[in-house]
C-alpha cells in the first residue's frame, strides 16, 4: 500500500511535501471537505545520505524505494483517476446496475491502482499517514494522500461502498478470484466483525506513535501487486487467494481497517443499495446469489414475550459490562504498549543497545550496539532517554487502544442483542460491497432489464422502468420498496 | 428460461444462459469441454512454481554475496598476508561468482513471480468456467427460523467474546514477556544513561567486574602515548629530570640515536619502546627504538605497498611526517600526509591500514593521532570550510574498522584533538577555521561549538580547569567554557584577547597560570581566568616546541637549539640555559624521569645515567 511505504524514522518518506507542519495540520482538519484547495508542492525527492557517485561506466543506480518517486502532477492524475473510478462505479451500481460493468471497472482498478501503481496509492495505507500527520510531530500529508483517504468516505456517506466494489485494487483480486463461494454462517461472520476495527485501532496505535506502519507492512497483496516481497508476506497473500477462491473477500470482511470506516460511512449513507429498486415480491433468491452473505431476510422481531425478555436482558447485561471490558481493554493494552514500542525505531535501537550491558558496567564500545548507534548518528546519551519517553508514550497508547478494542467488542455485543425489524430482502448496507451480482438474480429485476417477460398475471408497479437510487429514510422496514406504493 | 410466475406474485429462480457465468463472464465453449483438466494443469503448475521459489528461498544463502563467511574469512587472510597474490585472485573470484549467484537468484524469483502470476490467472479462469458449467439454479433461500435467529445472536456474542479475549490474553502475554531493558536503565541510579555512556568523568576509568580492552588511566600517565601526553597537557609527572645536559660532553644523555627520514612529529613512549616516524616522498617509517639502549628494534611502513599518491608534495616546513604517533599500549598508530593510516603491533608486524584523502590540505596533514579507549580519533580537517572536506573519523584500534565519521564545518588545520573529561563528560574537543567544537567520542555527536577561531591554525586546544583555551595564531586567543551545549559562542566564552598571541607552540598550564611561547620569539605567563598578562619576556630565539611542564619547572625548547628553564611562577625565574646546537622542533616527550628529545635529525634520551632517582611506576593491571 502506498501511503505505508513511508516508514517513520528512516527519513525515506516519497510522500513528504514540501509543505511544512502547519499546512499539514489545516490538511487534516479540513479532510472532512472534498474541496481541499490544491495546493501546489515539490516533486518528492529522496534525501540520500551521500550522494551518489557519478559512474564512468553508465552504469545507472536502481531505484530502491517502492514505488518510485513521481512528479506531482501525477500524484494529482491518480486522485483524479479515483474521483473518475468512484463516480463511474457509482453510476454502474446505482444506474446501470450492471455486474458486467462493474467486473470491468475491477479489472481496471487491479492494473491501474494494483500492478501499476504497485498498490502505492491505496486508501488503506492512508489512513496511517492521517494518524502520522495528526498526532506526529513535523510530517506533511501529501494532499494526494488525503484525497485518497477522504474521497471513498465521501462517496459512501451518500452511495454505500461502491469504493469496495470496483476501485479497490484489493477487492477487485478477491473478488475477481472468487470461483464458488461458500457460505460463512452468519454467526461467526458476525463475531470475526470485530477484526476490522479492532486492526484499525492498531494501525491508527502504531503510526501516531511514529512505530511503524503495520497496515501496509502485513498487507498481504501489495506484495502480489509489486511481484516482489518478503516470502512470509507473499505466502500470506497467497493463502488469502486461494481462500478467497470459496470464502469471498476474505481480508475485506475480516481485517480491512478502511472497510471499518467505510462500514460507519456507509451506515449512514443517503442512498442504500437495493436488489431491486422495484418490489420485492420475496422469493427468497437474492440471498443464495450474495456470496458474502450480507442479504439479510425479512424480520417481524421477537413476538414471544420470553423472547422479548431474554433479549432485553441480554442487552442489560452487555451494557453492564460495557465499563467493565472497556476497563479490561484498557488494561490490556498497557500492558502491551511496552511491547509494542519495540517496533518503535529509537527503541529497538535502544533495546538493542542496553541488551548486552549491566546497569553498573561500561561494556566494550565497538559492540554492533554501538556501531548501529554510530551509523544511526545518536548518541546513547539522548537515545535512552529519548526511549524510555517513548515507551510511556507507547504505554499510553497502548492504554487508548484497548480501551478503543473493548468499546468495539462491548458494542458489538449490545448490537447483537438488539432486534431490527426488516420488511423486506436487503443487502446490510454496512457490509454490502456492491458488487451487483444479487441484481440479476431478482426476478424482478430481470423484468425491469427486458432479461425476462412480463408474465401477465403479474401486476407490475408503473414504476418498474425505472432505477433511481433510493433514499434511505424511505426504505425502513416496513417491507415496502421505496418506490413502491 | 422465463421465471415462472407464482400465485403470491413471486418469481421462479431465473436460469443462467448456457456458457455464461453468474458475473456474466462468458466462458467459451472450449474452455468449457477442457477447463476441467486445465484447472488441474493450472494448479499444479502453479504449486510447483510456489513449491520451487519456497524451496529455493530456504536453501539460498541467508546472507547478502558481500557479507559471506567464506569471503570474509577470505579477506581477513589477505590482512595477514597483504602479498598473497594468488589470494587476491580467489578473492575476486569468490566475489564474482558470489554475485553472480545472487543476481541469478534475484532473476529467477523474478521469472517465478510472473509464473506464478500467470499459473493464478489461469487457475482461476479455468475454476470460473468449470464452476460457470456446473452450477445449478439455485432456489429460494430457506427461511430462518426465530430461533435459528436467536441461536446466531448467541453464537455471534461467544464469538465476539472468544475474539476479543483471545486478543486480549494474546496482547497480554507480549506485554508481560517480552523483555525491555530500559526500565533496569531507569531505576538502577540516577546516573544510568551517564554510566551507560561510560562517559560521566570517567571515560579512562575501568568499570567494577569488567575488563577494559584499554590501559589504566595510571599506566597511560606513565608513559607518552601520544601527542602532548596522555592527557594532551604537555605536562609530566616525573619530577627527576634533569635540569641541563650536554650534547657534546654527553653529560645527562642516556643515548643518541639517529633519525633517517626527516620528520617534525614527536616522539611517543610505552613501556621499554620509543616510538616515532620519519618520512619522505619516496619512504615513510615508524621507527621503533630501545628505550633504554636508544637501539633501533625495526622500522617498518604503515602500508604493504608505502607508496604516495601522485599529486601529493607537501612543503618542507610540515613534510611527510608532521603527525605524531599514538599507541593504546598493543599497537601503534601512524599516519602520513599522504594519507596512509595504519597500525602495526610493538614487534612490527601490520595490524591494518588504511588511506585517507588529505588532498585538499595545502600544507601536508600535520594533526596528531589521539587514542580514547578503544579508538582512534584522526582529526583530517582540509580544504575549506565550504568544501566539506573535513571530517573527524574514529576506527576500532583493534581491527581499523571506521566507527564513525563526522563531518566538521571547518576548513584546512594543523592542530591535534584534545581528548578530556572536562563538564561532567568525556569530550574530544578539535580546534578548526572557524570553529572550536567538542565532540563526543562514542558515536561523534557534536557537543557544542564557539565561533573562536579563523586563519591557518596550529596550536592545539588545551585544557585549563574548565576553560579550553584555543588559538588563533596572531589573531586572537580564548577561553571558552567547556559546559556548554550547542553554539556557546555568546555564552561560555569567558575572555578573549589580541596581544601577544603565539603562532605555533600549544600553551602549557601550571594550576591557575598559562605560558604562550611562538615563533616570533614571546613568552609570555596569563591568567587562567582572565587571560590577563602575568609576565611577558622577549626570547632571542624563535620556538616552535611546545613548552614542557615538570613540577614547577618549564622547559622551553627554541628552533635553533637553545633549552631554557624556568620556575613556573608569577615571577619569571630562570632556571638554566643552554644550547644543544641541533634545531628542535618536536614537543618533548617524558616517561620514567626521562626525557626523549628529538631534534632535526636525532632522538635524545636525557635523563640521569644510572637511573638513580628513577621512580619505578607500577601498573595496578600488572
Amino acid at each position: 500500500m502506498s501511503m505505508g511505504t513511508h516508514q517513520p524514522g528512516t527519513g525515506r518518506d516519497a510522500n513528504r511535501g514540501t509543505g511544512g507542519p502547519g499546512r499539514a495540520r489545516a490538511v487534516t482538519w479540513m479532510l472532512g471537505v472534498l474541496g481541499v484547495a490544491m495546493s501546489p508542492s515539490g516533486l518528492a525527492a529522496e534525501e540520500l545520505r551521500f550522494p551518489p557517485p557519478d559512474f564512468e561506466s553508465g552504469y545507472v543506480m536502481p531505484v530502491t524505494q517502492y514505488p518510485a518517486a513521481r512528479a506531482q502532477w501525477l500524484e494529482y492524475l491518480d486522485v483524479g483517476v479515483l474521483a473518475l473510478c468512484l463516480g463511474v462505479a457509482t453510476w454502474l451500481v446505482f444506474g446501470s446496475r450492471s455486474r458486467r460493468g462493474v467486473v470491468a471497472l475491477s479489472i481496471f482498478s487491479l492494473l491501474y491502482f494494483g500492478f501499476y501503481r504497485e498498490g502505492c496509492v491505496c486508501a488503506i495505507g492512508s489512513i496511517q499517514n492521517l494518524a502520522l500527520a495528526f498526532f506526529g510531530k513535523g510530517y506533511a500529508l501529501p494532499i494526494g494522500v488525503a484525497a485518497f483517504f477522504a474521497l471513498p468516505l465521501l462517496v459512501a456517506l451518500f452511495f454505500g461502498r461502491t469504493f469496495c466494489a470496483a476501485v479497490c485494487p484489493h477487492g477487485a483480486l478477491q473478488d475477481l478470484v472468487l470461483v464458488r463461494p461458500v457460505k460463512v454462517p452468519r454467526w461467526l461472520e458476525s463475531g470475526l466483525g470485530v477484526l476490522p476495527f479492532i486492526y484499525l485501532g492498531a494501525g491508527i496505535t502504531f503510526a501516531a506513535t511514529g512505530a511503524a506502519f503495520v497496515i501496509c507492512q502485513w498487507d498481504p497483496f501489495v506484495p502480489i501487486f509489486r511481484l516482489s516481497g518478503s516470502p512470509g508476506i507473499l505466502v500470506l497473500g497467497g493463502v488469502l487467494l486461494a481462500v478467497g477462491m470459496f470464502v469471498g473477500r476474505p481480508y475485506c470482511r475480516f481485517l480491512c481497517p478502511y472497510g471499518a470506516l467505510l462500514r460507519i460511512a456507509s451506515a449512514l449513507s443517503k442512498w442504500r443499495i437495493r436488489v431491486t429498486p422495484d418490489v420485492c415480491t420475496q422469493c427468497r433468491l437474492c440471498p443464495e446469489s450474495c456470496p458474502y452473505g450480507v442479504i439479510l431476510e425479512p424480520d417481524q422481531g421477537l413476538s414471544r414475550p420470553r423472547d422479548v425478555a431474554v433479549a432485553r436482558r441480554r442487552v442489560l447485561v452487555a451494557v453492564a459490562l460495557l465499563p467493565l471490558v472497556v476497563a479490561a481493554g484498557g488494561a490490556t493494552g498497557w500492558v502491551f504498549g511496552r511491547a509494542a514500542a519495540h517496533l518503535h525505531p529509537t527503541v529497538a535501537l535502544a533495546e538493542q543497545w542496553t541488551r548486552q550491558l549491566p546497569p553498573d558496567a561500561i561494556a566494550a564500545l565497538s559492540n554492533p550496539e554501538r556501531l548501529a548507534l554510530g551509523r544511526a548518528e545518536r548518541q546513547a546519551r539522548e537515545l535512552v532517554p529519548a526511549a524510555i519517553t517513548l515507551q510511556a508514550q507507547f504505554r499510553k497508547a497502548g492504554l487508548w487502544f484497548g480501551v478503543w478494542t473493548g468499546l468495539v467488542v462491548g458494542i458489538k455485543l449490545i448490537s447483537l442483542g438488539m432486534v431490527r425489524r426488516r420488511g423486506e430482502y436487503q443487502p446490510d448496507r454496512t457490509g454490502c460491497y456492491a458488487c451487483a451480482r444479487c441484481f440479476a438474480s431478482c426476478p424482478q429485476e430481470r423484468i425491469r432489464t427486458g432479461l425476462a417477460p412480463v408474465p401477465e398475471s403479474v401486476a407490475l408497479h408503473p414504476n418498474l422502468t425505472t432505477a433511481h437510487p433510493v433514499p434511505a429514510a424511505k426504505s425502513g422496514g416496513c417491507g415496502c420498496g421505496g418506490g413502491s406504493a | 428460461m422465463t421465471p415462472a410466475p407464482t400465485l403470491e406474485g413471486r418469481a421462479a429462480p431465473p436460469t443462467e444462459t448456457p456458457g455464461t457465468g453468474r458475473d456474466g463472464i462468458p466462458a467459451t465453449g472450449l474452455l468449457q469441454r477442457e477447463a476441467r483438466g486445465l484447472v488441474w494443469i493450472a494448479a499444479v503448475f502453479l504449486v510447483v512454481v510456489a513449491g520451487v521459489m519456497l524451496y529455493g528461498q530456504w536453501v539460498q544463502p541467508r546472507e547478502e554475496p558481500w557479507n559471506s563467511p567464506e569471503l570474509t574469512a577470505a579477506r581477513a587472510r589477505l590482512h595477514q598476508e597483504p602479498k598473497n597474490e594468488a589470494l587476491k585472485v580467489e578473492i575476486r573470484r569468490l566475489d564474482q561468482e558470489l554475485r553472480t549467484a545472487y543476481f541469478r537468484g534475484l532473476e529467477r524469483n523474478r521469472m517465478g513471480a510472473w509464473l506464478l502470476l500467470l499459473a493464478g490467472l489461469g487457475l482461476v479462469w479455468t475454476a470460473r468456467a468449470v464452476s460457470a458449467g456446473r452450477r445449478t439454479p439455485t432456489g429460494p433461500a430457506p427461511v430462518p427460523a426465530p430461533a435459528s435467529r436467536d441461536g446466531d445472536r448467541a453464537r455471534a456474542q461467544v464469538t465476539t467474546w472468544v475474539c476479543g479475549g483471545a486478543l486480549a490474553v494474546f496482547l497480554a502475554l507480549l506485554g508481560v514477556f517480552t523483555e525491555s531493558h530500559l526500565s533496569r536503565w531507569e531505576t538502577a541510579s540516577g546516573s544510568g544513561v551517564a554510566a551507560a555512556e561510560g562517559g560521566a568523568g570517567t571515560a579512562a576509568e575501568a568499570p567494577a567486574g569488567a575488563a577494559p580492552n584499554w590501559p589504566s588511566a595510571e599506566r597511560l600517565a606513565a608513559n607518552w602515548p601520544q601527542f602532548l601526553g596522555s592527557a594532551g597537557a604537555n605536562r609530566t609527572a616525573s619530577l627527576n629530570l634533569p635540569l641541563t645536559w650536554n650534547v657534546t660532553s654527553g653529560e645527562g644523555v642516556r643515548w643518541k640515536a639517529p633519525i633517517p627520514l626527516p620528520g617534525y612529529n614527536s616522539a611517543i613512549v610505552w613501556e621499554d619502546r620509543v616510538f616515532l616516524t620519519g618520512g619522505d616522498r619516496n619512504r615513510r617509517s615508524v621507527y621503533c627504538l630501545d628505550a633504554a639502549t636508544g637501539e633501533l628494534r625495526w622500522e617498518r611502513p604503515v602500508t604493504p605497498t608505502n607508496a604516495p599518491p601522485a599529486a601529493l608534495d607537501p612543503p618542507d616546513q610540515s613534510g611527510q611526517a608532521a603527525s605524531s604517533a599514538a599507541t593504546d599500549g598493543e599497537r601503534i598508530f601512524a599516519v602520513f600526509a599522504t594519507g596512509e593510516l595504519g597500525a602495526l603491533d610493538f614487534e612490527g608486524r601490520l595490524v591494518w591500514h588504511k588511506r585517507l584523502d588529505f588532498s585538499e590540505n595545502i600544507y601536508g596533514h600535520a594533526s596528531s593521532l589521539a587514542v580514547w579507549q578503544d579508538r582512534l580519533l584522526v582529526q583530517a580537517d582540509q580544504g575549506h570550510a565550504e568544501d566539506g572536506k573535513s571530517q573527524l573519523l574514529a576506527f576500532d584500534t583493534r581491527t581499523g574498522a571506521p566507527l564513525w565519521a563526522v563531518k566538521r564545518p571547518v576548513g584546512g588545520s594543523w592542530t591535534s584533538p584534545l581528548v578530556a573529561d572536562v563538564g561532567g563528560r568525556t569530550q574530544v574537543i578539535l580546534a578548526g577555521d572557524p570553529f572550536l567544537m567538542a565532540y563526543d567520542p562514542v558515536a561523534g555527536g557534536e557537543l557544542w561549538r564557539a565561533q573562536v577561531l579563523g586563519g591557518e591554525l596550529a596550536p592545539s586546544p588545551v585544557l585549563a580547569s574548565n576553560l579550553v583555551i584555543a588559538i588563533c595564531p596572531g589573531l586572537s586567543m580564548s577561553g571558552v567554557r567547556a559546559d556548554g551545549s550547542g553554539d556557546v559562542t555568546a555564552s561560555h566564552v569567558v575572555w578573549k584577547i589580541e596581544e601577544d598571541v603565539p603562532d605555533v607552540p600549544t600553551p602549557t598550564v601550571v594550576g591557575d597560570l598559562f605560558f604562550t611561547a611562538s615563533a616570533e620569539a614571546r613568552l609570555v605567563c596569563r591568567e587562567v581566568a582572565t587571560g590577563e598578562v602575568v609576565w611577558d619576556r622577549d626570547l632571542d630565539f624563535p620556538v616552535q616546541a611546545s613548552p614542557l611542564v615538570s613540577g614547577n619547572r618549564i622547559y622551553l625548547l627554541g628552533q635553533p637549539g637553545n633549552v631554557l628553564v624556568l620556575e613556573a611562577g608569577r615571577e619569571y625565574r630562570e632556571l638554566a640555559s643552554f644550547e644543544m646546537g641541533e634545531e628542535i622542533f618536536a614537543s618533548p616527550a617524558v616517561a620514567r624521569d626521562r626525557l626523549y628529545l628529538r631534534t632535526k635529525s636525532s632522538l635524545y634520551c636525557l635523563g640521569a645515567a644510572d637511573g638513580a632517582g628513577a621512580s619505578k611506576v607500577v601498573d595496578a593491571g600488572d
